[in-house]
């Protein structure tokens, strides 16, 4: 009998190329094992919601990409900058500088401009300023090469904000131009003020 | 609605290749590029990007000068650039020399609309982050790009100019409800 329980062959089984008749404990086997034909190649790690100075994710999974999302967020201060920071131990520490970013923005209120670091303290600016009513942050991000320890940390990003002076939208990029593994996340304002309220998703992308 | 990714092509280059080639787009849904790691055997090189065609049976890189795209360059260490052509036989990535030292790949996430209709102009949404062997700095590119033919497009060609592509994986998506 296969580990998979198939009498009397076992046929080599992985992503879509399974054979046989499964029982469900044979699904939940192949699924665990990574080898079942499951449709559906976003697969959220996790959900958080942000109700203190940081949201942290720890557990990245096994994706050569990530994507985060972050929906509704609150800043408890303003004048603050919401940002992302990457860790190489686990999220026992993140790192804190030399990230490289460029981001081009325009708003509502008829503001355009480039904003740009070669050595800041996040990876990028993630949403502009402000904390008042209805002046929450929404935005998406795909991170690339985190857990290869052979490659720089990259990612890509969209956002659409709001603030005193209108609806601000941005996109642009940034690295970390360290070739390490990259194992935790942490979102976190420039100031080091909390984040009231809001959620932020993690996923992997299976197969990049 | 919710909607879901899956799986329609993957390749991950394991020795050095002249181009990749992704296939399999034959329904009329949003399809999604996604390349990570992507590394070259020469600094200072390029890549570019191509649109499929099935030919009499066979995947066929579209090679006339009927690209246009227009790309906001995003780059850290300099003045943004727009990079933008009518007429073009390719499109190169966020218009920047490669670098292939230790540590350095180039990242890509693609859309790719309309390539199963016959009649309509191939579109792609172009979002990438590379990193510029020049500036030893990362530059991204984010705007979008058309194949102006009215024809079915299958699929993706990635080409090393004065280069091959050396690693990183390669994986094409069809988002569907």
């Amino acid at each position: 009998m296969s580990e998979f329980g198939y009498i009397p062959e076992s046929p080599e089984q992985s992503f879509q190329n399974n054979k046989g008749i499964f029982t469900p404990k044979d699904i939940y086997d192949l699924t665990r094992a990574d080898k079942y034909t499951n449709y559906g190649q976003l697969e959220l790690i996790e959900t958080q919601t942000a109700n203190s100075a940081v949201v942290d994710f720890t557990n990245l999974g096994n994706y050569n990409v990530h994507f985060v999302t972050f929906n509704d967020i609150v800043l408890s201060t303003d004048n603050e900058l919401l940002g992302h920071r990457l860790s190489n131990n686990g999220g026992s520490s993140f790192i804190s500088t030399g990230y490289q970013f460029a981001i081009q923005y325009g708003g509502t209120g008829g503001d355009f401009g480039e904003s740009k670091n070669t050595n800041y303290s996040s990876l990028s600016t993630l949403a502009v300023t402000g904390n008042a009513t209805n002046e929450t942050k929404n935005g998406y991000v795909y991170y690339y090469n985190l857990l290869d320890s052979s490659k720089y940390s990259f990612c890509t990003l969209q956002t659409f904000s709001q603030y005193t002076g209108g609806a601000e939208g941005l996109f642009g990029s940034g690295v970390k131009t360290t070739a390490e593994t990259h194992n935790a996340i942490r979102f976190l304002t420039t100031g080091g003020n909390a984040l009231t309220s809001g959620s932020i998703s993690l996923y992997g992308i299976r197969y990049s | 609605m919710s909607s879901k990714l899956v799986q329609v092509n993957t390749t991950t280059i394991t020795s050095n290749v002249s181009s990749v080639t992704l296939d399999g787009i034959d329904t009329d849904d949003v399809y999604v590029l996604i390349a990570s790691g992507l590394t070259i055997t020469v600094d200072t090189a390029y890549l570019h990007f191509r649109v499929t065609k099935d030919v009499g049976g066979t995947t066929t890189t579209q090679t006339s000068s009927n690209y246009a795209f227009a790309n906001k360059i995003i780059t850290p260490y300099t003045t943004f650039e727009n990079f933008k052509y009518n007429s073009q036989a390719q499109m190169y990535f966020s218009n920047s020399p490669l670098g292939a030292s230790a540590g350095e790949s180039h990242n890509i996430y693609y859309e790719l609309h309309n390539f199963n209709s016959a009649s309509e102009d191939s579109y792609v949404i172009v979002s990438e982050n590379i990193f510029n062997s020049t500036a030893s700095n990362s530059s991204g590119s984010q705007g979008g790009l058309k194949y102006v033919v009215a024809e079915a497009h299958n699929g993706i060609t990635i080409t090393g100019d004065a280069c091959q592509l050396s690693g990183g994986t390669l994986t094409l998506y069809k988002q569907v409800s």
